[in-house]
Protein backbone atom coordinates (compact mmCIF):
# COMPACT_ATOMS: atom_id res chain seq x y z
CA UNK A 1 0.00 0.00 0.00
CA UNK A 2 2.85 2.29 0.96
CA UNK A 3 4.55 1.57 -2.33
CA UNK A 4 1.42 2.59 -4.22
CA UNK A 5 1.38 5.96 -2.47
CA UNK A 6 5.04 6.49 -3.32
CA UNK A 7 4.49 5.62 -6.97
CA UNK A 8 1.44 7.88 -7.16
CA UNK A 9 3.31 10.78 -5.57
CA UNK A 10 6.24 10.29 -7.94
CA UNK A 11 3.89 10.26 -10.90
CA UNK A 12 2.21 13.49 -9.79
CA UNK A 13 5.61 15.13 -9.25
CA UNK A 14 6.85 14.05 -12.66
CA UNK A 15 3.61 15.22 -14.25
CA UNK A 16 3.89 18.65 -12.64
CA UNK A 17 7.53 18.95 -13.65
CA UNK A 18 6.74 17.93 -17.20
CA UNK A 19 3.81 20.32 -17.36
CA UNK A 20 5.85 23.26 -16.12
CA UNK A 21 8.43 22.63 -18.82
CA UNK A 22 5.88 22.32 -21.61
CA UNK A 23 3.76 25.28 -20.50
CA UNK A 24 6.64 27.70 -20.03
CA UNK A 25 5.83 31.29 -20.97
CA UNK A 26 2.56 33.11 -21.40
CA UNK A 27 0.14 31.72 -23.87
CA UNK A 28 -2.95 33.47 -25.09
CA UNK A 29 -5.68 32.20 -27.29
CA UNK A 30 -7.48 34.96 -29.11
CA UNK A 31 -10.22 33.61 -31.29
CA UNK A 32 -12.12 35.91 -33.60
CA UNK A 33 -14.49 38.34 -31.90
CA UNK A 34 -16.78 40.76 -33.72
CA UNK A 35 -18.34 43.62 -31.81
CA UNK A 36 -20.97 45.87 -33.35
CA UNK A 37 -22.71 48.30 -31.02
CA UNK A 38 -24.24 51.71 -31.32
CA UNK A 39 -20.95 53.22 -30.24
CA UNK A 40 -18.45 51.24 -32.25
CA UNK A 41 -17.63 48.48 -34.66
CA UNK A 42 -14.54 46.38 -34.40
CA UNK A 43 -13.23 42.88 -34.90
CA UNK A 44 -10.15 41.12 -33.62
CA UNK A 45 -8.39 37.83 -33.34
CA UNK A 46 -5.03 36.21 -33.67
CA UNK A 47 -4.07 34.46 -36.84
CA UNK A 48 -2.89 31.40 -34.89
CA UNK A 49 -6.02 31.07 -32.77
CA UNK A 50 -8.33 31.49 -35.75
CA UNK A 51 -6.38 28.93 -37.71
CA UNK A 52 -6.16 26.44 -34.83
CA UNK A 53 -9.76 26.85 -33.69
CA UNK A 54 -11.84 23.70 -33.47
CA UNK A 55 -14.33 25.00 -35.97
CA UNK A 56 -13.53 25.33 -39.63
CA UNK A 57 -15.15 28.73 -39.84
CA UNK A 58 -13.01 31.37 -38.16
CA UNK A 59 -10.64 33.54 -40.07
CA UNK A 60 -9.07 36.93 -39.88
CA UNK A 61 -7.13 38.57 -42.68
CA UNK A 62 -6.08 41.82 -44.24
CA UNK A 63 -5.37 42.48 -47.88
CA UNK A 64 -3.60 45.22 -49.76
CA UNK A 65 -3.63 45.69 -53.52
CA UNK A 66 -3.25 48.14 -56.36
CA UNK A 67 -4.08 48.42 -60.03
CA UNK A 68 -2.59 50.95 -62.38
CA UNK A 69 -6.09 52.05 -63.30
CA UNK A 70 -7.43 52.26 -59.77
CA UNK A 71 -6.75 54.07 -56.55
CA UNK A 72 -3.05 54.08 -55.65
CA UNK A 73 -3.77 51.35 -53.14
CA UNK A 74 -6.84 49.73 -51.74
CA UNK A 75 -7.15 47.28 -48.94
CA UNK A 76 -9.55 45.45 -46.72
CA UNK A 77 -9.63 43.50 -43.47
CA UNK A 78 -12.04 40.64 -42.92
CA UNK A 79 -12.99 38.63 -39.87
CA UNK A 80 -15.33 35.69 -39.49
CA UNK A 81 -16.21 34.39 -36.05
CA UNK A 82 -17.13 30.88 -34.97
CA UNK A 83 -20.82 31.50 -35.65
CA UNK A 84 -20.09 32.45 -39.25
CA UNK A 85 -20.75 36.14 -38.76
CA UNK A 86 -18.57 38.29 -40.99
CA UNK A 87 -17.12 41.75 -40.47
CA UNK A 88 -15.00 43.71 -42.88
CA UNK A 89 -13.80 47.15 -43.80
CA UNK A 90 -12.10 48.76 -46.77
CA UNK A 91 -9.62 51.58 -47.19
CA UNK A 92 -8.18 53.54 -50.09
CA UNK A 93 -4.85 55.33 -50.35
CA UNK A 94 -3.96 55.11 -46.66
CA UNK A 95 -0.18 54.87 -46.31
CA UNK A 96 -0.50 54.64 -42.53
CA UNK A 97 -2.55 51.44 -42.85
CA UNK A 98 -0.18 50.05 -45.43
CA UNK A 99 2.71 50.45 -43.00
CA UNK A 100 0.78 48.64 -40.30
CA UNK A 101 -0.21 45.79 -42.59
CA UNK A 102 3.42 45.31 -43.52
CA UNK A 103 4.10 44.19 -39.92
CA UNK A 104 1.59 41.33 -39.94
CA UNK A 105 3.14 37.92 -39.44
CA UNK A 106 1.67 34.43 -39.33
CA UNK A 107 1.04 34.71 -35.61
CA UNK A 108 -0.10 38.32 -35.32
CA UNK A 109 -3.10 39.55 -33.43
CA UNK A 110 -5.16 41.86 -35.66
CA UNK A 111 -7.69 44.39 -34.48
CA UNK A 112 -9.60 46.63 -36.86
CA UNK A 113 -12.31 49.25 -36.55
CA UNK A 114 -14.67 50.67 -39.13
CA UNK A 115 -17.26 53.41 -39.50
CA UNK A 116 -20.84 53.48 -40.75
CA UNK A 117 -19.63 53.76 -44.34
CA UNK A 118 -17.68 50.50 -43.84
CA UNK A 119 -14.32 52.18 -44.23
CA UNK A 120 -11.55 51.17 -41.87
CA UNK A 121 -10.85 53.79 -39.23
CA UNK A 122 -8.07 51.96 -37.36
CA UNK A 123 -6.00 48.84 -37.80
CA UNK A 124 -3.73 47.48 -35.07
CA UNK A 125 -1.32 44.61 -35.31
CA UNK A 126 0.22 43.00 -32.23
CA UNK A 127 3.12 40.64 -32.44
CA UNK A 128 3.78 38.75 -29.23
CA UNK A 129 5.29 35.48 -28.08
CA UNK A 130 2.10 34.93 -26.13
CA UNK A 131 -0.06 34.53 -29.19
CA UNK A 132 -0.80 31.12 -30.45
CA UNK A 133 1.36 29.87 -33.26
CA UNK A 134 -0.36 28.65 -36.36
CA UNK A 135 -0.14 24.87 -36.68
CA UNK B 1 -10.57 76.54 -84.70
CA UNK B 2 -7.26 75.26 -85.94
CA UNK B 3 -7.39 75.83 -89.69
CA UNK B 4 -8.09 79.57 -89.59
CA UNK B 5 -5.33 79.83 -87.02
CA UNK B 6 -2.96 77.94 -89.29
CA UNK B 7 -3.87 80.12 -92.25
CA UNK B 8 -3.38 83.20 -90.12
CA UNK B 9 0.02 81.93 -88.99
CA UNK B 10 1.12 81.27 -92.56
CA UNK B 11 -0.12 84.67 -93.68
CA UNK B 12 1.67 86.22 -90.74
CA UNK B 13 4.87 84.35 -91.58
CA UNK B 14 4.70 85.43 -95.23
CA UNK B 15 3.84 88.97 -94.25
CA UNK B 16 6.65 89.06 -91.72
CA UNK B 17 9.09 87.74 -94.24
CA UNK B 18 8.04 90.07 -97.00
CA UNK B 19 7.96 93.04 -94.65
CA UNK B 20 11.39 92.16 -93.40
CA UNK B 21 12.68 91.54 -96.89
CA UNK B 22 11.30 94.77 -98.33
CA UNK B 23 12.20 97.07 -95.49
CA UNK B 24 15.52 95.33 -95.08
CA UNK B 25 16.25 95.87 -98.75
CA UNK B 26 15.35 99.54 -98.54
CA UNK B 27 17.56 100.05 -95.53
CA UNK B 28 20.35 98.26 -97.24
CA UNK B 29 19.98 100.55 -100.24
CA UNK B 30 20.14 103.58 -98.02
CA UNK B 31 22.99 102.18 -96.05
CA UNK B 32 25.20 101.56 -98.97
CA UNK B 33 24.01 104.72 -100.66
CA UNK B 34 23.95 103.11 -104.05
CA UNK B 35 20.62 104.69 -104.83
CA UNK B 36 18.71 107.66 -103.43
CA UNK B 37 15.67 106.92 -101.20
CA UNK B 38 13.25 108.04 -103.90
CA UNK B 39 14.78 105.69 -106.40
CA UNK B 40 14.71 102.89 -103.93
CA UNK B 41 11.06 103.52 -103.18
CA UNK B 42 10.34 103.64 -106.86
CA UNK B 43 12.16 100.39 -107.37
CA UNK B 44 10.06 98.71 -104.66
CA UNK B 45 6.88 99.84 -106.33
CA UNK B 46 8.16 98.87 -109.74
CA UNK B 47 9.22 95.36 -108.71
CA UNK B 48 7.00 93.93 -105.97
CA UNK B 49 8.54 90.86 -104.35
CA UNK B 50 7.36 87.52 -105.66
CA UNK B 51 8.71 84.01 -105.67
CA UNK B 52 9.69 84.47 -109.27
CA UNK B 53 11.91 87.44 -108.45
CA UNK B 54 13.23 86.27 -105.07
CA UNK B 55 16.71 84.85 -104.89
CA UNK B 56 17.03 81.18 -104.00
CA UNK B 57 18.35 81.95 -100.51
CA UNK B 58 15.31 84.10 -99.77
CA UNK B 59 12.98 81.36 -100.94
CA UNK B 60 14.79 78.98 -98.58
CA UNK B 61 14.35 81.48 -95.77
CA UNK B 62 10.67 81.83 -96.58
CA UNK B 63 10.32 78.07 -96.66
CA UNK B 64 12.00 77.75 -93.26
CA UNK B 65 9.76 80.46 -91.84
CA UNK B 66 6.68 78.69 -93.15
CA UNK B 67 7.82 75.32 -91.83
CA UNK B 68 8.45 76.87 -88.41
CA UNK B 69 4.99 78.46 -88.44
CA UNK B 70 3.38 75.16 -89.44
CA UNK B 71 5.29 73.31 -86.73
CA UNK B 72 4.18 75.86 -84.20
CA UNK B 73 0.60 75.32 -85.26
CA UNK B 74 1.08 71.56 -85.13
CA UNK B 75 2.12 71.95 -81.50
CA UNK B 76 -1.04 73.94 -80.89
CA UNK B 77 -3.07 71.17 -82.51
CA UNK B 78 -1.30 68.52 -80.42
CA UNK B 79 -1.94 70.33 -77.19
CA UNK B 80 -5.54 70.92 -78.25
CA UNK B 81 -5.98 67.22 -79.00
CA UNK B 82 -4.31 66.32 -75.72
CA UNK B 83 -6.89 68.40 -73.94
CA UNK B 84 -9.61 66.54 -75.81
CA UNK B 85 -8.24 63.13 -74.78
CA UNK B 86 -10.09 61.72 -71.80
CA UNK B 87 -8.14 61.50 -68.55
CA UNK B 88 -7.05 58.03 -67.43
CA UNK B 89 -10.01 57.59 -65.15
CA UNK B 90 -12.64 58.87 -67.53
CA UNK B 91 -14.97 56.27 -68.81
CA UNK B 92 -13.83 54.59 -71.99
CA UNK B 93 -15.60 51.79 -73.78
CA UNK B 94 -13.31 49.24 -72.15
CA UNK B 95 -13.60 50.57 -68.63
CA UNK B 96 -17.35 51.02 -69.06
CA UNK B 97 -17.62 47.32 -69.87
CA UNK B 98 -15.43 46.45 -66.87
CA UNK B 99 -17.45 48.75 -64.62
CA UNK B 100 -20.69 47.08 -65.67
CA UNK B 101 -19.17 43.61 -65.34
CA UNK B 102 -18.01 44.27 -61.78
CA UNK B 103 -21.45 45.56 -60.90
CA UNK B 104 -23.07 42.51 -62.52
CA UNK B 105 -20.72 40.16 -60.67
CA UNK B 106 -21.55 41.73 -57.35
CA UNK B 107 -25.28 41.71 -58.11
CA UNK B 108 -25.11 38.04 -59.03
CA UNK B 109 -23.23 37.21 -55.83
CA UNK B 110 -25.81 39.13 -53.82
CA UNK B 111 -28.62 37.24 -55.56
CA UNK B 112 -26.96 33.92 -54.75
CA UNK B 113 -25.90 35.09 -51.30
CA UNK B 114 -22.29 33.94 -51.57
CA UNK B 115 -18.91 35.51 -52.28
CA UNK B 116 -16.62 32.83 -53.65
CA UNK B 117 -13.05 32.51 -54.90
CA UNK B 118 -14.39 32.77 -58.46
CA UNK B 119 -16.08 36.06 -57.63
CA UNK B 120 -12.91 37.32 -56.02
CA UNK B 121 -10.79 36.36 -59.02
CA UNK B 122 -13.27 37.93 -61.43
CA UNK B 123 -13.35 41.15 -59.44
CA UNK B 124 -9.58 41.26 -59.37
CA UNK B 125 -9.37 40.75 -63.13
CA UNK B 126 -12.07 43.29 -63.94
CA UNK B 127 -10.65 45.84 -61.53
CA UNK B 128 -7.51 46.10 -63.64
CA UNK B 129 -9.66 47.60 -66.40
CA UNK B 130 -12.38 49.34 -64.45
CA UNK B 131 -12.54 52.99 -63.52
CA UNK B 132 -11.30 54.20 -60.15
CA UNK B 133 -14.84 54.99 -59.11
CA UNK B 134 -16.14 51.53 -60.01
CA UNK B 135 -13.30 49.77 -58.19
CA UNK B 136 -13.82 51.81 -55.09
CA UNK B 137 -17.60 51.46 -55.16
CA UNK B 138 -17.41 47.71 -55.76
CA UNK B 139 -15.15 47.17 -52.75
CA UNK B 140 -17.33 49.35 -50.52
CA UNK B 141 -20.47 47.53 -51.68
CA UNK B 142 -18.79 44.21 -51.04
CA UNK B 143 -17.74 44.99 -47.47
CA UNK B 144 -21.13 46.56 -46.83
CA UNK B 145 -22.89 43.37 -47.95
CA UNK B 146 -20.57 41.26 -45.81
CA UNK B 147 -21.16 43.41 -42.75
CA UNK B 148 -24.90 43.24 -43.25
CA UNK B 149 -24.59 39.45 -43.60
CA UNK B 150 -26.18 39.62 -47.05
CA UNK B 151 -23.23 37.70 -48.42
CA UNK B 152 -21.73 34.54 -47.05
CA UNK B 153 -17.96 34.75 -47.25
CA UNK B 154 -16.75 31.56 -48.91
CA UNK B 155 -13.37 32.64 -50.18
CA UNK B 156 -10.30 30.71 -49.23
CA UNK B 157 -7.99 33.36 -50.63
CA UNK B 158 -8.13 37.10 -51.21
CA UNK B 159 -11.39 38.97 -50.73
CA UNK B 160 -11.10 40.90 -54.00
Amino acid sequence: MKIHYIVAAAAVTCGLAHSSLVEAGQKMTREVVIVVTSTGRHASGSMGSARNSRDSVQLISCQLGAHTSGPATQGACVAKDATGRTASCAFFNKPQFESVLATISDDSFIHFYWDTSNQCTAISVYNSSAYEVRK
Amino acid sequence: VIRPALSAAIALAVGTYLGHHLSGGAEESRAIGSAPPVAAARAERAEPASCATLPRSDIELLKRTLVAAIREQADVVSSYEARLEPPADETTAQSLYADESIRARLDYALAVGRWTDEDSAAMQELSSRASVHAQRQALLDLVSALNEQRLELETTGPLF
